[in-house]
């Protein structure tokens, strides 16, 4: 508790990672994976153009960065279905990583870079087919309560995928 | 292929449930309740206001 810093909204701000170097390589999630993907990985998944990285910086520190990516929700999980449905995957932007620095939790964050995912999903969804903003949960609680109070809706083992579980926003219904 | 996405590839062993694919295209349909609704006026002052942060 006593490693947590004070936030001054004023001094938030949300940038794109460039392919060239991360801001700042101080970021440290409580999640070691979510550390070490910002530190050792990210750069190289922007350079091969598998993700795009936006970061909020307070001042001169990252505080918390969000990973979007092209996905869809499989549905030709049978031969039963593959049978009977031409077309059965829904495009969607998926949310590969979403994190927060950890000395600076419970300060609306995660809900920033959330709204932030949603100023940009829309400008995407005018060019290109994408009915849902998706992500794929941590088996946690606190995680699933977040998204659940944001509004995404979660479906368990839905997707025909490596990562079956999904948090998902059905982006007609924003406009 | 990154060693990292060969390693999540493999970890997943949980039934596919063509039950909730089904409850997704039944929510596809269905009208927002009051109380999503709510939630997404929400979201929308949340992203106004995230507009104005954002340098990129």
């Amino acid at each position: 508790m006593s490693d947590e810093l004070p936030l001054d909204r004023g001094r938030l701000k949300f940038y794109m990672v460039t392919e060239k170097k991360m801001p700042d390589d101080r970021f440290e999630s409580s999640v070691e994976e979510f550390t070490d993907y910002y530190r050792t990985e990210s750069l190289q998944d922007i350079r091969e153009r598998l993700v795009r990285m936006y970061v909020a910086k307070h001042g001169n520190l990252v505080v918390g960065y969000v990973t979007l990516a092209m996905a869809h929700l499989r549905h030709d999980a049978t031969d039963e279905i593959r049978a009977k449905e031409v077309n059965g995957n829904i495009p969607a932007l998926l949310i590969s990583h979403l994190a927060v620095h950890k000395n600076f939790h419970r300060r609306g964050i995660g809900t920033q870079l959330l709204n932030l995912v949603f100023h940009i999903a829309p400008k995407l969804e005018r060019w290109a087919g994408c009915r849902y903003v998706m992500l794929n949960p941590r088996d946690d609680g606190g995680v699933r309560d977040f998204y659940n109070n944001y509004g995404f809706t979660y479906y368990p083992n839905i997707n025909d995928d490596r990562e079956r579980d999904a948090f998902l926003m059905d982006l007609k219904k924003m406009n | 292929m990154p060693v990292s996405r060969i390693t999540v590839m493999i970890r997943d062993v949980k039934p596919f449930d063509s039950s909730q694919w089904d409850q997704l295209q039944e929510n596809m349909e269905r009208p927002l309740t009051k109380e999503q609704k709510e939630k997404m006026a929400k979201i929308r002052e949340g992203v106004l206001e995230v507009s104005r942060l954002i340098d990129f």
